[in-house]
């Protein structure tokens, strides 16, 4: 059987413990505050030092992708350690991130890695990963994980009550958002990504409204397969979010609390909320 | 020196450590310049760090190179090359990497580069570069290495001189960077060129520069990095960053409206507020003789300040950040939405011109003006459906007195599916208008919005007209009375006292926000210290403190 590993970007949130259990390479992203730039390797960059800083800076830190270099370096030591890799990344059409591991493998060896554009990010992307990774462990092709990512994309979403729209508007990546001029009231946005897109699903002035709309959002969407519940330096939410929708859990998969990179966080802002999810197949079923 | 030099300096070839020192110089250059290569950009992503990640790029490049001490060119820029792929950040980063990448490939062999070499070198690097990238796009950093590439093979057989055909590939290379907006629409939307392309025009001065003998001298303190977009984008052109003027106007029948159109005109970043006897005006222009001739024909002048803003540009940019917080910035609203025809568009009837910004930025396609003492007619309500550019429109009358000739104007407009959401009060309409979904059903949308509506519970604080005694509440002509969703709550002479008896029938307790929007009559000063009283009362409750700018009410207050 030949082996496969899975390598990816550090926007896709994934527990530590999961990325020791299935060997998953991961190549940082950047946060730049002006000329520092540091890695989203957990270790020049911590997320609760992270958010501080967010909070405290005067001016919004930029992301970036990681150097050309340093994706060909893993991706080399990931075919050595392997006869094939499936390398899955945060959306081609929102980050650099993509054409970087696509050029990484022409400068390897292309016809041993697979590049996947996962259309998401966060858990979302997360949890393709996961899928990845057991798919590979039982002896699936990469052809066959790439056709189970394609099938799977579309019923995955990211939602999120983002605590104020400022990050979103000055971030730049989302075009909507952009077009809003500096808020002369605050009010809180809730987002879905789906395929790529980020799309406005409302938008409350109260946390209590932002809360009680992610839980009726999630119960719309159930049944679950997959559920991860995300949150930028908003702990105790995430906690109580995750408690208010336990009868929605999905049978056979754990459901993480994660705190999201701040690689989005620069893009969200902190004290957001959401989830990572994947709805559960149906047969028979209309819904998109 | 191993290089060749005629005796009238000219540069016949260029070997390790020279191409070391012009790449070296192009660095410095695009050191110099990057806070201004930040400010350009707006494509793909316009996060304002184009700049940074090339400038990261090149400094890795040349720390790389430094690790070689030889003179074999191709070795140098094989060191380059490989520098500049480890450090490279962003797309922009990613493809000068690759510039880098071609340009070295050329090179491997030799160990030194002449004019026909160098532009065989900057067509591979084009051509690396272009290939590094999934969907080229043309008015780009790409454009740019192309055309300096077309230049170079054009050029070098009559410009042997190194020096020389440099000059003609940096003017080229300007020309495609002057062109860039014409390729791509974002660009001229905005009203820059290509910040990638820009970049890499710095890059190729420095090392002209450098073969031409200049020294790029690096400012003991180089200019801060630049991060504000909104900021960016202000014009520093070649006259400069100009003048910040600040001023207030005194007078009487002084419009607020006319005066910023005005000023605007003038200059950019405007901020004009104020009522009819008093205007806040800052503007930043090049000649700060022309509002102020301006104002002095208005009223009196005082308070006046006038900045020179290449020393104040860090400051200023300070004030931007603060101003992108809610506060009395008084840009021109892009809706929020644009409607197409199918679409549900909103018309809101607001009470100030703060609150019709409100109104705006939530997505209210058309206004009209008018409120409690002066309601607007049915014709002007159905004139402002009218001319809303959807056939199903949402009326937001704002006003128990307004929904009448809203619902009458609703009626009229044949030509258009009007629903009235019956809002009594601005907040109501303000809470109303979250959940307007422009491509919903009209019905479905509708009553998601009359269900919003009762989210909040209003409070308005107004001056009695006459005496009178209500709901068990004595007042004397003069005094402060507090409404609670319309129903007359406390009178007395001491604000902070009606406001919060007012907050105690509105169970502001049982709240998580109060929006405090101010009227024409008071200053935000005035409703800050309110606030910071208030919240010593409720230190659970968060206050946001909005410009309104409504007559006759002082405050309206909208708990949620």
């Amino acid at each position: 059987m030949a082996k496969i590993l899975v390598m990816t970007d550090s926007t896709c949130d994934l527990p530590a413990d999961w990325v020791r259990q299935y060997d998953v390479r991961i190549v940082p992203t950047y946060v730049q505050f002006g000329l520092e730039s540091l890695a989203d390797d957990g270790v020049q960059l911590t997320r609760p030092a992270f958010y501080q800083r967010l909070t405290a800076s005067q001016h919004l830190p930029t992301t970036a992708a990681p150097p050309l270099g340093q994706a060909v370096d893993v991706l080399t030591k990931a075919l050595q350690d392997a006869d094939h890799v499936v390398a899955i990344t945060a959306p081609a059409l929102l980050s650099g991130i993509h054409s970087i591991f696509k050029l990484a493998a022409e400068q390897t060896d292309p016809a041993r890695v697979t590049v996947i554009d996962s259309q998401m990010v966060s858990m979302g992307l997360g949890w393709q990963v996961v899928e990845a990774c057991q798919m590979a462990q039982q002896g699936a092709s990469p052809e066959d994980i790439r056709a189970r990512l394609v099938a799977m994309q579309p019923l995955t979403d990211v939602y999120a009550a983002l605590d104020t729209f400022e990050y979103l508007r000055r971030s730049g990546r989302v075009g909507w958002a952009a077009a809003i001029l500096g808020g002369f009231l605050q009010v809180k946005p809730l987002i879905r990504l789906h395929m790529s897109v980020v799309s406005s699903q409302g938008r409350v002035r109260t946390r209590e409204r932002a809360f009680e709309a992610l839980v009726a959002l999630v119960h719309e969407v159930a049944p679950l397969s997959r559920l991860a519940v995300l949150h930028t330096a908003n702990p105790q939410a995430a906690q109580r979010l995750a408690q208010a929708i336990e009868d929605i859990y999905p049978p056979d998969s754990p459901v993480p609390i994660v705190e999201v990179t701040p690689v989005i966080g620069v893009h969200v802002g902190p004290n957001a909320l959401g989830f990572g999810i994947v709805r559960a197949e149906q047969p028979n079923s209309t819904a998109d | 020196m191993t290089v060749e030099e005629s005796p009238s300096q000219e540069t016949l070839a260029v070997d390790g450590q020279m191409l070391r020192r012009l790449v070296q110089a192009g660095r410095d250059w695009l050191d110099q310049h990057h806070a201004q290569v930040n400010q350009l950009n707006v494509f793909p992503v316009p996060d304002g760090d184009t700049g940074t990640n090339m400038l990261m790029t090149m400094r890795n490049a040349l720390q790389e190179a430094g690790t070689y001490d030889g003179n074999h060119v191709g070795q140098v820029a094989a060191k380059i090359a490989h520098g500049a792929m480890m450090g490279s950040r962003g797309n922009s980063g990613t493809i000068l990497s690759q510039i880098w990448q071609g340009f070295a490939h050329a090179l491997r062999d030799h160990a030194t580069f002449d004019s026909e070499l160098l532009a065989r070198a900057l067509r591979e690097a084009s051509d690396t570069a272009y290939r590094g990238v999934i969907k080229p796009v043309e008015g780009t950093i790409l454009t740019v290495a192309r055309e300096a590439a077309e230049e170079a093979e054009a050029a070098c057989t009559s410009h042997r001189d190194i020096a020389d055909l440099m000059d003609r590939i940096v003017q080229r290379a300007k020309d495609a960077l002057a062109r860039t907006p014409e390729m791509l629409p974002i660009l001229q939307k905005v009203g820059v060129v290509d910040s990638g392309g820009s970049g890499l025009v710095y890059i190729l001065e420095g090392m002209a520069q450098s073969l031409r003998g200049k020294q790029i001298e690096i400012p003991a303190a180089a200019p801060a990095a630049v991060e504000d977009l909104a900021a960016a984008l202000a014009p520093e052109d070649e006259l400069g960053y100009g003048y910040d003027v600040q001023f207030i106007i005194k007078g009487r029948n002084l419009n607020v409206g006319v005066i910023r159109s005005a000023i605007d005109a003038m200059g950019w970043s405007t901020l004009v507020v104020g009522n009819d006897q008093a205007v806040k005006v800052h503007v930043h222009v090049h000649d700060p003789g022309i509002p102020l001739s301006y104002a002095v024909s208005l009223g009196t002048l005082s308070d006046i300040v006038v900045e020179n803003m290449q020393e104040q540009y860090q400051d200023y940019l300070r004030e931007r950040t603060a101003s992108a917080n809610p506060s009395d910035a008084s840009e021109e609203i892009v809706p929020a939405f644009e409607l197409g025809e199918d679409d549900i568009g909103v018309v809101a009837v607001a009470s100030g011109e703060g609150l019709a910004r409100v109104f705006r930025q939530l997505g209210a396609a058309e206004l009209v003006m008018g409120g409690q003492t002066n309601n607007p007619s049915t014709q002007e309500i159905l004139e402002a459906i009218q001319r809303v550019p959807t056939r199903k429109v949402i009326v937001l009358p704002n006003n128990k007195n307004i929904i009448l000739a809203a619902e009458q104007a609703a009626r009229l407009a044949v030509d258009q599916d009007v629903i009235v959401v019956p809002t009594r009060s601005m907040p109501q309409g303000i809470s109303a208008l979250l959940p307007y979904d422009p491509q919903g059903d009209l019905t479905v949308t509708a009553r998601t919005m009359e269900q919003a509506k009762d989210d909040v519970v209003t409070g308005e604080i107004t001056t009695a007209t006459r005496s009178v005694e209500l709901n068990g509440v004595e007042v004397s002509e003069g005094q402060l009375i507090g409404l609670v969703d319309g129903a007359l709550s406390a009178a007395g002479n001491d604000l902070e006292q009606v406001v919060r008896t007012v907050l105690e029938h509105m169970h502001a307790d049982e709240h998580e926000l109060v929006t405090l929007y101010y009227g024409n009559g008071m200053d935000r000063a005035e409703v800050e210290a309110l606030v910071s009283a208030l919240s010593k009362v409720y230190d659970s409750l968060e206050f946001e403190i909005v410009f309104g700018g409504q007559p006759h009410y002082h405050l309206i207050l909208g708990a949620e």
